[in-house]
């Protein structure tokens, strides 16, 4: 089926997926089923190759590899995980060749007043409020990577999947019924992951830029009453510089948009364990801060 | 000097380095007097005690010498003359 690959639009990117895999095209036709084509021949920022996983005796036929442009295997996996490898051989590449964006690892998300950015470090629930968010009203951008081109601050979408870990899937599922969530893929590095694909809306708009607004530090801690706390401007900006996949590479450019990025956004501090409540929060807040 | 200041907080971007500093307020007051000129740490004291309007302040002399040491152990000055 992807015998001579197929390149999907995401976002500035384009992703180049190949391999005569059943497992692959399914997956792609389930979670990635709106993405526009690329243009033939349109340069891609990451190549995906699967195979066979060329490495092992034992169940050869079920394990699969990932190559990347070099034709080197970079990931291996059981079959029924490609999904999970997929995508995070996809923020590998982007991460490490995307220079041309100051990148954040941060969620980010967008309503009327402009944009949300959400940084965190893994386990924080940061995925887990952005797929909650994005079925009460807000658009996606990434939940993992805010890409901003130039000192307008302008945030580019690269909208994907969300993935989804342990507890937060079935605390999503109950909460939004409506989700589509993949497969549980369980014992991944991350422990069991599902995928919530966005709706079609938020694929539709990943052209549209947005302008940050608010920064929220989210911090998910069971059985925490909801608490939010004004965050210095100074936290915030040591926060942008060490959230970011490239800051240090940027160099002066990086420093300027760092600096105008903190001054742009209004940041707090978020502890929470109860989603509904936080999302309203989150709401009231950005109201509050486009109000100022 | 490339730097941003949210209240009493600073950070300078290091060109020549490419790294990032949190200083404060005695180490821009130090850096805005020297960059680009050669200044010896008397130069310095002097300069501070008209800018802050006083006559003599030991405590300052001592406290220039440790920033500016901070500071050239941050390769962020070069040795003072």
């Amino acid at each position: 089926m992807l015998k001579q690959g197929l390149r999907l639009s995401i976002g500035p990117f384009v992703i180049h997926f190949e391999g005569r895999d059943r497992t692959l095209a399914e997956r792609l036709h389930a979670h990635y089923p709106n993405y526009p084509l690329a243009p033939r021949g349109a340069f891609a920022d990451a190549q995906l190759k699967v195979t066979r996983n060329p490495t092992v005796s034992r169940h050869w036929w079920s394990t699969r590899a990932i190559r990347t442009e070099d034709g080197q295997v970079f990931t291996t996996f059981p079959s029924e995980a490609t999904l999970a490898h997929i995508e995070w051989t996809m923020n590998w590449a982007i991460a490490n060749r995307s220079h041309d964006f100051l990148m954040l690892h941060a969620g980010v998300l967008a309503n009327r007043h402009g944009a949300l950015i959400l940084p965190a470090y893994p386990g924080a629930g940061k995925s887990t409020l952005c797929a909650y968010l994005i079925h009460r009203g807000w658009r996606l951008l990434s939940d993992e990577f805010t890409l901003i081109r130039d000192e307008s601050l302008a945030i580019h979408p690269f909208p994907r999947l969300i993935p989804l870990k342990n507890q937060s899937i079935e605390v999503i599922r109950e909460l939004v019924p409506e989700a589509h969530l993949g497969p549980p893929i369980p014992g991944t590095l991350k422990g069991t992951v599902s995928h919530l694909r966005p709706g079609d809306e938020h694929i539709r708009s990943m052209h549209e830029t947005a302008l940050p607004k608010l920064m929220i530090f989210p911090k998910y801690q069971a059985g925490a009453s909801l608490e939010i706390t004004p965050a210095a401007k100074s936290d915030c900006f040591v926060e942008i510089t060490q959230n970011s996949f490239n800051y240090v590479l940027r160099g002066e450019q990086g420093f300027r948009m760092a600096a105008a990025l903190t001054d742009r956004v209004t940041p707090y501090r978020l502890v929470y364990s109860d989603l509904p409540a936080a999302a309203q929060a989150i709401d009231e807040l950005m109201e509050a801060a486009a109000a100022a | 000097m490339v730097s941003h200041q949210w209240g009493e907080a600073h950070f300078i971007y290091h060109q020549e380095s490419g790294q990032t500093h949190f200083v404060n307020q005695s180490c821009i007051d130090i850096l805005t007097l020297v960059t680009g000129k050669s200044l010896s740490t008397q130069e310095i004291y002097e300069r501070l005690l008209v800018r802050h309007g006083i006559d003599e302040d030991p405590e300052l002399k001592e406290a220039i010498e440790g920033v500016t040491a901070l500071l050239e152990q941050l390769g962020v000055l070069s040795s003072l003359p």
